[in-house]
This record gives C-alpha cells, sequence and structure tokens, in this order.
C-alpha cells in the first residue's frame, strides 16, 4: 500500500519543516496544500494510506467532507496540529499533535498508521511464490491454449479448482493475460517452443 | 508535487519534467520559449490556457486530477487531444520501441528474445486495434452527441438512440495487462543473454510508453465517457 501525506498548513515554513523532518522515509509521498481547496484533484488516489497533518485552525465540516471522499478507497488517519497539549491514542482515526512536539513523536505516530509490520505480509518467501507441481501442470495447459473446462476434464479436477490454480497461478508470477503465461511457460521451458505454433499461442 | 500555474515559465516546466515535451508537442508546441510564460505562449499559439494547464498537470501528477474541470472543456477538444495521442504513439513512440526492439535483438542471439518480440507484436495488434476502434466508432459518436447537444435540441435522432457510449468504449484493462507483463516478464523472467544497454532501453522506452497510456485511458475513461453519459441522459430525457 502506498504511504501518503498530505499536509494542509497556510504555514509554508510548518509545512517545509515537516517534510524537512519525514524526509528520510523515503516510501513516504508528501503532497502539501496551503488549505482544502485543491484537494478534490486528489480523489483518484486509491488503496493508499493516508495521513493529512492538517492545521487546527482548518477544522471545520466543509474540511471534514473534502476528506471524507478519501476514506472510501484509502485508510486515512487525520493529524491536527495545535498550540494546545498532545491528545493522541493510537486507535484513534484523529488526533492532535502539539507543535513543540519532538522529531520523535512526530515520526512515531506517523508510524503508527503506516505500520512497519504491514509490508512483511507482503513479502512471502521465495518457496511460497514458485509454483507447485498441480500448478504447472495447469499452466502447461493454459500455456497450450486449453479452456478451463478442458483442463478440468485433462486432470480430473472441478471447474472451480481450476480457477482457483489459475489465480494462484497469476498471483505468484505476477502475469495476468494468456499471452503472457504462455510466454514464461516458453522461456521456462514448460513447453517445448519447437513442438508448438508460437505466433498463434502467445 | 508542484502544479504549474499560468505565470510558470515554459522552460522551466521542461526542465521539471522533460517528459512533458512529446505531451506539448500534441498542441503544437516546439521549443525555443525564450522566457515566455505559459499563458503568454498559450496566447501566441491560439491554444485553451485552462485546458494546456489542466492536461500538463495531469501527466506531471500522477495523483493530480481535477475531474470536474476537465469535465468542463468541450468533447471536441478532448477528442482532438486524444486523437493527437493517438498519433503521437502510432507515428512515434511504437516504432521508436520497434527499433530499439531490433537492436536488443540483432546484438544477441538469444531465442528468447524472439519470444518476447512475438509477445510484443500481439500487445501491438491488440493496442492497434483498439485505438482504431476508438478513432472509427467511439470519437465519432461522441462529437455527434457534442453536436446535437449544442445545436440545442432536446432529442436524440433514432439512429443514435440505440447506442450509448458503453456501446463503443471497451475496457482498457486487456490490453494494459499485457504492456505490464511484457515489462514484468523481461523484469523477473528473461534469462540475461543480452547487451545490458540495449534492454534497459527497451524497457525504458515501455515504462515511459505506459505512462503515457495511463495517463491517456485516465482522460478517456474519467472525463469524456462520462461526459458522453451527461450528454446522453440530458438528451434522452428530453
Amino acid at each position: 500500500m502506498d504511504k501518503r501525506i498530505i499536509i494542509i498548513h497556510p504555514s509554508q515554513i510548518i509545512r517545509q519543516g515537516i517534510i524537512a523532518l519525514v524526509r528520510t522515509r523515503i516510501d513516504w509521498e508528501i503532497i502539501e496544500f496551503c488549505d482544502g481547496g485543491e484537494l478534490s484533484h486528489y480523489r483518484s488516489i486509491r488503496n493508499a494510506r493516508i495521513i493529512f497533518v492538517v492545521d487546527v485552525g482548518l477544522a471545520n465540516d466543509e474540511l471534514t467532507n473534502a476528506l471524507s471522499p478519501f476514506g472510501e478507497s484509502n485508510s486515512i488517519k487525520i493529524l491536527y496540529l495545535t498550540q494546545g497539549e498532545n491528545n493522541c491514542t493510537s486507535a484513534d482515526n484523529d488526533c492532535h499533535l502539539s507543535l513543540n512536539a519532538s522529531k520523535d513523536e512526530l515520526l512515531s505516530l506517523l508510524e503508527v498508521h503506516f505500520g512497519t509490520g504491514s509490508n512483511l505480509a507482503q513479502k512471502k518467501s521465495a518457496e511460497s511464490m514458485s509454483l507447485t507441481e498441480r500448478e504447472r501442470d495447469i499452466l502447461k495447459l493454459v500455456a497450450l491454449g486449453r479452456s478451463n473446462k478442458e483442463m478440468a476434464q485433462l486432470l480430473s479436477i472441478s471447474i472451480h479448482t481450476v480457477i482457483s490454480h489459475r489465480k494462484n497461478i497469476t498471483d505468484k508470477l505476477n502475469i495476468k493475460s494468456i499471452s503472457g503465461l504462455t510466454v514464461y511457460a516458453i522461456l521456462n521451458r514448460l513447453i517445448d517452443a519447437e513442438s508448438i505454433d508460437v505466433e498463434s499461442l502467445i | 508535487m508542484e502544479i504549474f500555474h499560468k505565470d510558470s515559465r515554459m522552460s522551466d516546466l521542461i526542465h521539471r519534467n522533460f517528459l512533458l515535451l512529446p505531451v506539448m508537442n500534441r498542441f503544437g508546441v516546439r521549443l525555443g520559449f525564450g522566457d515566455k510564460t505559459v499563458s503568454e505562449l498559450c496566447l501566441d499559439k491560439g491554444i485553451e490556457l485552462d485546458f494546456f494547464l489542466a492536461i500538463i498537470n495531469t501527466f506531471n501528477n500522477h495523483d493530480y486530477f481535477p475531474e470536474d474541470e476537465l469535465r468542463s472543456f468541450s468533447a471536441t477538444l478532448i477528442v482532438d487531444y486524444l486523437k493527437k495521442s493517438h498519433h503521437d504513439f502510432l507515428k512515434f513512440r511504437l516504432p521508436k520501441i520497434e527499433r530499439v526492439l531490433s537492436r536488443l535483438i540483432g546484438n544477441s542471439n538469444s531465442e528468447d528474445l524472439k519470444i518476447i518480440q512475438t509477445f510484443y507484436k500481439k500487445y501491438k495488434t491488440d493496442l492497434v486495434t483498439h485505438i482504431k476502434d476508438e478513432e472509427e466508432n467511439t470519437f465519432p459518436y461522441v462529437l455527434q452527441l457534442q453536436k446535437i447537444h449544442d445545436s440545442g435540441t432536446k432529442q436524440l435522432p433514432s439512429s443514435l438512440l440505440t447506442y450509448t457510449i458503453h456501446s463503443f468504449e471497451k475496457e482498457h484493462t486487456n490490453v494494459d495487462e499485457k504492456l505490464f507483463d511484457l515489462k514484468n516478464i523481461i523484469i523477473k523472467y528473461l534469462p540475461p543473454q543480452y547487451d545490458d544497454v540495449d534492454c534497459n532501453e527497451f524497457l525504458f522506452e515501455l515504462f515511459e510508453f505506459e505512462r503515457d497510456l495511463t495517463d491517456h485511458a485516465r482522460i478517456e475513461d474519467n472525463i469524456l465517457v462520462p461526459m458522453a453519459m451527461a450528454m446522453e441522459k440530458s438528451l434522452k430525457d428530453g
């Protein structure tokens, strides 16, 4: 999941200051505004973890309405910058961070939402990414242009199982098109390019 | 990520993002700007300033997409831009990718690269078919809608009643998937029996082209199609 920080604060010094403090985290993308006016132009952001860092003085219904559409396809959190005290619990979606807070306090709050562990789940071991024997059988048949129904008959399994194998193959290899899977099968010598009509199968 | 404004200097735009250059060419803009600002240049060239800025900023910044503003332009303007992009793809981008690919294959004796070439050709066939379909069917339909809409007629002629924009515009997904797969296979699975410089160049071209296509598809799917749907609705409701 992409990690984005959207800073909405009238003070350029504060915006640039936050950017300077978080710059070492290279996978955090930062967008900054002096107010919420242009937010709607960014509504195409999807599947991201977004932290809005907002001047508490800007908090009103209008801003809440502008932020809420982002929550539909992203995981969002709002951090209000205030002259007052810190008021943050990790479970809450909104929290108040004092402008007197330290760099570490800011970073740790951001990290809680972005999660250092979330990427680990996506990093599967090399072993679990390699195809099983059955998946290789299916892949060969896909590459040879067989339909799901034909594969189910040939291997004496249900179509549902065929589809589930195919999904696993696509997830593991990160190849979606049939042409792409065929190319993979040829490059990995699962099928013999000499014995098939490559032009028509790819 | 910065947003360019009417007072930004044209030369700065290119210094910040040289990939904007081919996008600008589609508007008939060429280098040698001197110190001209965006608004001065648009005035000189008779380009619609707001449209130019919207397209440039959309391309420059992947997160930036002012849907409401883009939908306020005429379909004619958008179709014209999309057609110029198609022309750019077919006349310059694809031939360049092919030149690079031929050199990659010519400097290596890997049979695997020929398989990659076959896959590329298949991708190209799909893409060209898709573009042709848009130029011959989708765009003329949208332009006709706009014409009827502008004429103040409150009803759709019966010849158009049976169609909707969805009868024409097909999903881009299948074509896009092949391009992604092509890149991914080279990155992950192609045995590196080739000249690195040649292969890097091929891959760079594919990445750049993919980026251009994504931006293009975004304008088609999120701007042109909703605009056509809105016109259909207003004409059908009379």
